[in-house]
């Protein structure tokens, strides 16, 4: 998900190019994606077992018992990792051709025929994952021994699973998307999901996807806001807590962070996770006058259901 | 139409995810790829809901997550990003330089990191301001009074650079609504509970 301060980063940085500040702040916001990603691959390559390794050698050469970073297996491991890492941010902060430009020209491109634009967190963790590949087939005559593959076939076969992956209501998915500040199209809702179930349930989340879109499209970033605030809230009254993890602002909402967490809105809403006092009023009466004048004014009387 | 029949409306609308019992469950991989934020789109959504309406999956994501915040903080130790930043760039800095850019990183970073409070932020930035203040108005002082030159009017020099002053009455200002309302919010919630 990009932030605002992303936003202006990239923006910046693709206007102006590359300054000090800018490339620590990048390291900032997207090195913990970084140092994920990283993780994930040599996870994905070397198992659980490769993983701990890494943990140990890191640890070893932390506590300086250990052999030089670089021999071993485990210290191949540890190379692949950081050259992932350097490969990665070298390309993403060299002054000419550097990956936000190369971001630029495909979300434009992509733009232009009207194809789906994939966001730059998306982008990045593609450069990674070539990255990261790209030096262990490198280093693949020493890992042979191994017995690893690069796990992309198995990889491949959970995505393709995308509509087996069970959901008890399909209507929690469109509130995931709706937190996650995603864009569900209202028109896609209501052709698919409320002419088959008209309940205040596909109703609600119909109402507050054209909101969104309604505020988006006009840049109403305060009411947008206030509309997310609302979102929250309102998921945090439903479902089981099963997640300890708490979203730590607006830009790490999603319905696992925030189902069965019975937030209340002045002191966790507006207190912690917005930091600003919002008018719960406001997105309730955009939400009842948006129904009230649509075709489903009827389920709000409560005379059908 | 009236308030009480649209909190009726809400609470009908409410999902009821959380009585579902699942049969079958998302593969391994693709929970782990969950679990590292691998995955965008719509196949995140659907595993998200998963994860949070299904007690099994729910603990995987925690070990998996578990062990990854564990393996993060102890690469984020051992990789050094500065030395990758300065090979990206091809402008050499001064040391005096290289220890301005150091300390003014720090302090952005700090100002910048979500977890520092707001009002926290608020006032570091404030105070940083009224130091740079009273530095230049030291600074001025001492090298502009009495007036460098001999032919100067005997009237009392106007130490313009005082008037620097009025700069910290906007944050201070500010930080004083800031506190007001972070009472009135605490006070709220206390008088909720």
């Amino acid at each position: 998900m990009t932030t605002r301060r992303a936003e202006r980063l990239l923006q910046t940085v693709h206007e102006t190019g590359w300054s000090a500040s800018g490339q620590r702040a990048f390291v900032d916001l997207y090195g913990a994606l970084l140092r994920r990603s990283i993780l994930y691959h040599v996870r994905r390559c070397f198992g659980a077992t490769g993983l701990q390794s890494l943990a140990d050698h890191l640890a070893a050469l932390e506590s300086g018992s250990d052999q030089p970073r670089g021999t071993g297996t485990r210290g191949e491991i540890l190379d692949i990792a950081c050259d992932t890492w350097q490969d990665v941010l070298l390309r993403a902060c060299r002054t000419e051709d550097n990956l936000v430009d190369q971001w630029f020209s495909y979300a434009n491109e992509k733009g232009a025929t009207g194809a789906t634009v994939r966001d730059f967190e998306t982008y990045l963790k593609g450069a990674i994952h070539n990255a990261f590949w790209g030096n262990l087939r490198r280093r693949k005559k020493d890992l042979d021994s191994m017995g690893t593959s690069d796990g992309l076939e198995e990889y491949s076969d959970g995505l393709s699973l995308e509509e087996k992956i069970p959901v008890g209501d399909e209507v929690c998915v469109l509130w995931d998307r709706l937190l996650r500040c995603q864009r569900p199209d209202p028109e896609g809702i209501e052709a698919g999901l409320v002419r088959l179930r008209q309940e205040p349930e596909t109703v609600l989340v119909w109402a507050c996807a054209a909101l969104k879109k309604r505020h988006c499209e006009a840049g109403r970033k305060t009411a947008l806001e206030n509309l997310m605030a609302f979102m929250a809230f309102f998921c945090s009254q439903s479902g089981a807590k099963l997640s300890d993890v708490h979203p730590s602002g607006p830009a790490e909402l999603n319905y696992e962070h925030v189902a069965g967490k019975q937030y209340r809105w002045e002191k966790d809403i507006c207190g912690w996770l917005f930091r600003k006092r919002i008018r719960k009023d406001r997105p309730m009466a955009e939400i009842h006058d948006l129904l009230a004048s649509s075709q489903y004014a009827k389920l709000i009387d409560g005379t059908e259901s | 139409m009236t308030d009480r029949a649209f909190d009726d409306f809400l609470e009908r609308a409410k999902p009821g995810s959380s009585r579902t019992k699942y049969d079958s469950h998302p593969a391994d991989t693709v929970l782990e790829a969950f679990a590292y934020d691998q995955l965008d789109g719509s196949l995140l959504s659907r595993v998200s809901v998963h994860v949070a309406t299904c007690r099994r999956c729910s603990s995987v994501v925690a070990n998996l997550r578990l062990e990854m915040k564990r393996l993060d903080e102890l690469l984020a130790r051992n990789i050094d990003s500065d030395v990758t930043i300065k090979r990206a760039t091809s402008s050499a800095l001064t040391a005096p330089e290289q220890f301005l850019d150091g300390l003014w990183g720090r302090f952005r970073r700090w100002i910048d990191d979500a977890s520092t409070p707001s009002l926290v932020r608020l006032a570091a930035t404030a105070a940083s301001l009224a130091a740079l203040i009273v530095v230049t108005n030291l600074a001025m002082d001492r090298w502009l009074v009495p007036p460098v030159s001999p032919f100067a009017s005997p009237a009392p020099a106007s130490r313009w650079w005082v008037h620097l002053y009025w700069l910290l009455l906007p944050p201070a200002l500010l930080l004083c609504a800031k506190g007001l309302r972070r009472l009135s919010l605490w006070w709220k919630g206390k008088r909720r509970d």
